[in-house]
């Protein structure tokens, strides 16, 4: 191969290179486990502290909240199972009984969940967009 | 008039077949009158897409609610502009748009064609009434928008508060403009594929369209970013949330061919590659439409409410096959003879610029499938967040600013040292000189000062290509300065029309950087009458108004805010809609200026509005973001258009001994 080519082609290897050791990374830090209601309660315990995704409906009736601390206290569940959850923060305009949100936490072993995060997903007028708070 | 529209939906359906057969068919034969009747039946078809376009425009103005769709998405009190848009609030006036868009874009194409495009048109025409008869079926079989309900409904839905906001009302048409606009081009590189025409004439063909394209997605994009930070009140823009990044990477791969097909008209090389990068684009453009509409990869498990996942899937597979068949076919004659010559060259950083693109797109599209693959092969789901995007993602956008800074500057083939010294000092010293200034001010994150630092490196190199341009009218034409700047861009809008878009990236990079590194936020439960401190901002909660509007209730929390000497007042507000009392909207307050934004959202309150919790939150540099859009758009109106010496210089090149491969059939 001439020595042009070859330098090319070393500089483009370099390139991907850095780019998957950063993708791979990136991958292990950002790598979130994302289970349902039931399946957390199956798995999660193995996990540690590990942080986790749950998907699941808010179940009617079961928002807590207190309208000045923040603080919401609230059930959700896959159909099958059921998971307390605790989030401390501003809650998306979506949240509400039936909403289908997605929370980002530790799951305690007494089976309820701490959430770090709260995501909603709006229901068929806006399909597919996700709302998040942090 | 609904039953107008379906019937010329069905009609359409039927022609747009008819019309992607005979002009094929045309374009083997070389016969005149299938051209015509081919031709004829391109701009049937979009007539008759265009009735049923206003067909749904009047139902949602009349308020017909014995259709489904307006009956979901319009209602008797939303106001006549949200009615009107409600066109695109939904999947079935959504597809309707991108046929529409893509029909009226086909019949432009066949107007305007040229002599030289001869060869390509009926090849063009005909992929173009493939895609357009594609979505035809959809809108047949799968998604109706005219379909009926079966008692009309007595009031609709109404449109989602969230989406009553001028800038999401055009978030929607912008990205389709974008989508729809990449079919053009890719359908000339298949048409070159076919008719083996593998020289400029399909680029040349398409440059606007590209720009066109390009922009649309790209200002789309920025549209969507700004919708989420003012309406969707959580501080922040973007969340490679796998919609956005849907949007973001053909976007992406976009702008790797904006640059790419430069090279193959200036040196004839990267025909290959290009032919890749169109293909590319205008797929993920499809995954695009597909990935927002079908709710495939938020919700694994179901294919959207209806089927239309599986018929963009079997779309995308039939145009990658079809496309990438072609390509390897066609391979011996996309060589190039010539090669790059150096590794430091105006050549290899338009590689360079490519790679980092596609780098991103594939670092991003891997993270958006990653929960699917990874349920595919190990049984459990995992998902990648914004760490691993930004940990990506970053590093490459910045090496990325660094070669938009020396790629103007380099020479072409090969770049000597002397070559070096005399472009790069200057900008380089401005460089340096940003990064200590910016040091000494305070910036002392790595990642943010480097950033800045390549955005004054880049900026310096762009106003030294300006300055010299000018100097040597100056000389040459003894043109005054002011004057000989106006001709030096007016005489070469490509070129400097392009310096200036890259000044507009430039401003949302240092948008991006500053609101990234150095966000601060608060949350805090004032009375009445109490103050807080967040950074040099002293934040008092003066009162809580309760206002009353026609279809809305407005709970409104009066902020002081003081920042030095500057006193300001602002509202951080929550609206509850009649029609959806449970659901109230959060309608942030923001004050913002050049150097940053400061934001309050108000998250709750106690009777009366005696205690209210709010959150604060200081975003440096937001403003830029805004700012360089509006000079992106400058920038691309220059470079669209028309240049008669531009003109002369491309009839010049193309007489001169054409390098077009041999016409093999």
């Amino acid at each position: 191969m001439k020595k042009k080519n070859l330098k090319f082609l070393i500089g483009g290897i370099a390139v991907a290179a850095v780019v998957a050791y950063l993708a791979i990374t990136g991958a292990k830090e950002g790598m979130v486990y994302y289970f349902t209601v039931s399946e957390v309660h199956a798995k999660a315990a193995a996990l540690g502290d590990q942080g986790v995704r749950v998907s699941g409906k808010v179940v009617k009736g079961s928002i807590n909240r207190d309208a000045l601390n923040l603080d919401i206290n609230f059930v959700i569940t896959d159909g099958k199972a059921q998971l307390p959850v605790f989030y401390h923060g501003v809650v998306p305009d979506i949240f509400g009984d039936d909403i289908e949100v997605v929370v980002e936490g530790k799951y305690k072993p007494e089976g309820s969940f701490k959430a770090t995060n709260l995501l909603t997903k709006c229901p068929s007028k806006f399909e597919g967009k996700v709302d998040k708070q942090t | 008039m609904i039953d107008l529209g379906r019937l010329s939906l069905n009609i359409a359906l039927v022609l747009s077949f008819y019309v992607a057969v005979v002009y094929a068919w045309a374009g083997i034969k070389s016969k005149e009158a299938l051209m015509k009747s081919a031709r004829n039946g391109l701009h049937a078809v979009t007539a008759l897409i265009t009735i049923a376009a206003v067909a749904l425009l009047y139902a949602l103005i009349k308020k017909d609610f014995s259709l489904e769709y307006v009956a979901s998405y319009d209602s008797r009190d939303l106001p006549f502009f949200y009615a009107a848009t409600a066109f695109w609030a939904g999947q079935k006036g959504s597809l309707l748009l991108w046929a529409w868009f893509l029909s009226l874009f086909s019949s432009i194409v066949i107007l305007r064609q040229r002599g030289e495009d001869e060869h390509l048109i009926p090849y063009v025409a005909s992929v173009l009434m493939a895609i357009t008869a594609f979505f035809l079926i959809m809108l047949t079989f799968a998604a109706d928008p005219f379909e009926r309900l079966p008692l009309p409904a007595r009031d609709g839905q109404g449109l989602n508060p969230l989406l009553q906001n001028p800038g999401m009302i055009f978030h929607p048409p912008t990205l389709y403009l974008g989508y729809v606009g990449f079919s053009i081009p890719f359908a000339y590189a298949v048409a070159a594929l076919i008719t083996g025409r593998l020289g400029d004439s399909w680029i040349k063909a398409t440059r606007r369209w590209t720009l066109f394209s390009w922009y649309f997605l790209g200002i789309g994009v920025l549209l969507g970013a700004q919708w989420a930070y003012v309406e969707l009140g959580w501080g922040g823009y973007w969340n490679w949330d796998p919609v956005e990044n849907a949007s973001l990477m053909p976007w992406l791969t976009g702008t790797a061919f904006l640059h790419s097909v430069m090279i193959q008209e200036k040196k004839d090389m990267l025909k290959v590659w290009n032919m890749v990068l169109i293909i590319l684009t205008f797929s993920l453009s499809i995954f695009g439409t597909f990935l927002t509409r079908s709710g495939i990869v938020s919700s694994v498990h179901a294919f959207g409410q209806s089927a239309l996942g599986y018929y963009f899937l079997v779309f995308l597979a039939i145009v990658l096959a079809y496309s990438l068949r072609l390509l390897f076919r066609r391979l011996p004659d996309l060589r190039s003879k010539d090669e790059l010559d150096s590794v430091l060259s105006r050549e290899s950083t338009f590689l360079y610029n490519n790679l980092l693109l596609v780098g991103i797109t594939f670092a991003t599209f891997w993270g958006t499938v990653f929960p699917l693959i990874s349920e595919a092969v190990k049984g459990v789901k995992v998902t990648v967040g914004p760490p691993f995007f930004n940990q990506v993602n970053v590093p490459i956008g910045v090496a990325l600013i660094l070669v938009t800074g020396i790629c103007p500057l380099i020479a072409w083939r090969k770049a000597t040292a002397k070559n070096l010294k005399r472009n790069f000092t200057t900008p380089l010293v401005a460089g340096l000189v940003g990064a200590v200034v910016l040091a000494v001010a305070g910036v002392h994150k790595p990642v943010a000062l480097i950033s800045f630092t390549f955005c004054a490196f880049v900026i310096g190199t762009i106003v030294t290509e300006f300055y010299r341009g000018t100097s040597a009218r100056r000389e040459m034409a003894g043109e005054g300065s002011l004057k000989a700047l106006g001709n030096l861009v007016w005489r070469n809008k490509r070129r400097y029309g392009g310096y200036i878009v890259h000044v507009g990236m430039v401003l949302v990079y240092v948008g991006i950087t500053g609101s990234s590194a150095y966000k601060y936020e608060k949350e805090a439960i004032l009375e009445k009458g109490e103050s807080v401190q967040l950074k040099n901002y002293s934040i008092t909660y003066s009162k809580m108004e309760f206002l009353r509007k026609e279809n809305k209730e407005i709970a409104s929390a009066v902020l002081r805010v003081k920042n030095g000497a500057k006193n300001a007042e602002l509202r951080a507000e929550k609206h509850f809609y009649f029609k959806d009392p449970d659901k109230p909207t959060t309608e942030v307050g923001i004050k913002s200026t050049f150097r940053e934004d400061f934001y309050a959202i108000l998250a709750g309150y106690d009777q009366g509005g005696r205690k209210a919790t709010f959150k604060f939150i200081i975003n440096p540099l937001v403003a830029w973001m805004w700012v360089g859009g509006l000079v992106l758009t400058g920038g691309t109106i220059i470079a669209m258009l028309p240049d008669k010496r531009e003109k002369r210089r491309l009839e010049a090149s193309l007489s001169l001994g054409e390098r077009e491969a041999s016409v093999r059939q």
